[in-house]
């Protein structure tokens, strides 16, 4: 990995984007690597772009998370794209991490804030907006008398269209032509 | 395999400008949401200029600042309401009930039925899945009786959809008396024939889209003539030719739907459910949807996972519902399928309409939290969203969709 040159002020350097110039990937047969120093690119721009990639390329993430990363990019088919073309377009996709994570950052405390204000609205501090919302108790799992009972009828009824159906299927099929294989083996096992 | 889209060169985005947003690139326009399902469309060149500072006298500052997307003039109680309402704060139990019903015994109907209705909520639908009717009919009969009576006693609306590929008349009449919904069982291959029915009447279809399934208009005019109300199309193979052959079968289809808007019955189901803006009400997301139930009475978080047969979450004669935010599996899928955990979907457009079920994440990548980028699921789902939202400056598309209810307002 590459050194960087100190500078003689210990404050962070502050770099403004549009004066950074390009990485420069470097470039072999079969892989790509681009060094990006983390205080002028952004952790999580670098690491959501290598991310992105992982659909074309094998990515590697190497060196000091707080000072330079060196992004490696190997093709899965390396038939169907080169190292250039991997790394321009990790390249674009970092461009467009910056501008998506600066939306993010510049919003978080509203974002927060409407999170914490949701969870009031949850805990019942402010008003639910609707009376929809409240959920209902969940079933009383204790069944009545009259429900039991219901149910053991439904249960008999069900047992009565079990034997009407089998009384059907005897008095449309009496030479049991329609029975399966399986059913005439019953059949003739039984008997 | 999916991505998300970025600008040849990225403009600036200012403090204090825009507010919170995601945006995609939809052909020459720019669709920007926030996380709480609102949304606009706009050309780059105005999204350049709400990143750098909308003035008020510029003409996009009134549209865009209603629907929130202006940082200096934002409407915080209504966001917070919205968070709240289409968060997972506002979420009160898996709504959707899947029951395998081949080889289920009364007794574990009955046992499966009693769990459904211990979960909270307040409505229930249970889809009964089959293949024949016949063969499972005194269980079906008995479910449709039960759950029917246990929604009263439990005075919850219970909706009940008889799920299979072949039913007789009669049990079409008796599901039809009873208030169930009956979705068919379809695989589409080539053409359709026109004058061939469907094997019995369904307001529903499941249709899986072979390789071979063609002229997805005419298919359309087949589910119409046939009175369907309501079709979900689904891949036979979900990979990279399958997500696209069913982007451009899906296409078409809604292509017909909209150019038949003012007549047409005929509603496309991943409309209604991505476009509801409640990513836990995708159909088949893991618990947060979905519980799914075998022929044994065994419980799983989805129907993807009891096809897999894991993992199990308990007996559902035994398995009491509070218990299941012990079980280390649901908290993993729960993690799993929300977009603040996944690093493509917390900065995705779609992030407010989608989610992809970790059981398809496991099945396709062998782990519930998925690879987003490297995820078939991912693009194919992105591919459908990217139609939906593609047409919304289409009065006719809007039209639809407010045929169906979905509101986009």
């Amino acid at each position: 990995m590459k050194t960087k040159k100190k500078t003689t002020n210990n404050a962070p350097r502050a770099v403004a984007p549009q004066l950074l110039a390009a990485p420069v990937p470097k470039l072999s047969s079969s892989e790509a690597s681009v060094s990006l120093d983390i205080k002028a690119h952004g952790l999580e721009p670098v690491l959501g772009a290598a991310y992105l990639m992982m659909d074309k390329a094998f990515v590697s993430l190497s060196g000091d998370r707080t000072k330079t990363i060196v992004v490696g990019l190997r093709a899965k088919d390396p038939k169907a794209v080169k190292p250039k073309a991997l790394a321009a377009e990790f390249l674009a996709d970092l461009e467009t991490q910056k501008v998506r994570w600066a939306v993010a950052k510049n919003n978080l405390p509203i974002r927060e804030f409407i999170a914490e204000q949701a969870v009031l609205i949850a805990n019942g501090t402010i008003p639910a907006p609707s009376p929809a919302a409240a959920a209902p108790e969940p079933a009383a799992e204790q069944l009545t008398d009259d429900q039991r009972a219901e149910i053991e009828k439904l249960i008999s009824e069900v047992e009565a269209e079990i034997k009407t159906m089998n009384d059907k299927k005897i008095a449309t099929d009496p030479k049991g032509v329609k029975a399966s294989w399986e059913e005439k083996q019953e059949q003739e096992h039984k008997a | 395999m999916s991505r998300l889209t970025g600008y040849a060169a990225p403009p600036k985005a200012r403090p204090g400008a825009a507010a919170p947003h995601q945006y995609r690139l939809l052909g020459k326009k720019v669709l920007i949401t926030d996380e709480h399902g609102r949304w606009a469309l706009m050309t780059p060149a105005e999204h350049k200029r709400l990143l750098s500072g909308l003035k008020p006298s510029d003409p996009l500052w009134t549209s865009i600042q209603a629907r929130g997307f202006v940082a200096g003039a934002f409407d915080f109680d209504a966001a917070a309401r919205r968070q709240f309402e289409r968060g997972l704060l506002s979420w009160k139990g898996p709504a959707s009930h899947a029951l395998a019903l081949d080889g289920m015994t009364l007794e574990t109907a009955r046992a499966v039925v009693e769990f459904v209705f211990r979960c909270p909520g307040p409505q229930l639908t249970l889809e009964l899945v089959f293949v024949d009717a016949s063969s499972v009919w005194p269980v079906l009969w008995f479910i449709v009786q039960y759950a029917r009576r246990k929604g009263e006693w439990s005075r919850r609306p219970v909706f009940l959809i008889a799920r299979g590929a072949a039913m007789t008349p009669d049990q079409v009449d008796f599901l039809r008396s009873h208030g169930v919904t009956r979705a068919a069982t379809l695989a589409l291959d080539g053409a359709p024939d026109m004058k061939k029915a469907p094997p019995f009447r369904a307001q529903r279809a499941r249709a899986v889209l072979l390789p071979g399934a063609v002229r997805p208009r005419e298919w359309a005019e087949w589910f119409e003539k046939w009175g369907f109300e309501s079709v979900r199309l689904l891949p036979s193979e979900l990979d990279a030719e399958g997500a696209s052959r069913f982007g451009a079968f899906h296409g078409e289809l809604l292509d017909w739907l909209v150019e038949h808007a003012e007549d047409t019955n005929l509603r496309d189901e991943w409309a209604t459910a991505f476009l509801a803006g409640r990513t836990w009400r995708l159909p088949g997301v893991d618990l947060l949807e979905q519980l799914a139930y075998d022929a044994r009475g065994r419980v799983f978080t989805s129907e993807e996972s009891a096809a897999a047969g894991a993992p199990v979450l308990g007996e559902a004669g035994e398995l009491r519902y509070q218990d299941l935010a012990k079980i280390e599996a649901a908290s993993a899928v729960i993690a799993a399928s929300h977009a603040d955990n996944q690093p493509q979907c917390s900065q995705c457009a779609y992030r407010s309409y989608c989610t992809v079920a970790p059981s398809i994440n496991q099945k396709l990548q062998g782990h519930y939290w998925g690879l987003t980028p490297d995820s078939a699921a991912c693009a194919w789902q992105m591919g459908i969203l990217d139609r939906f939202f593609g047409r919304l400056d289409d009065e006719k598309w809007l039209l639809l969709l407010s045929k169906w209810h979905v509101d986009m307002g």
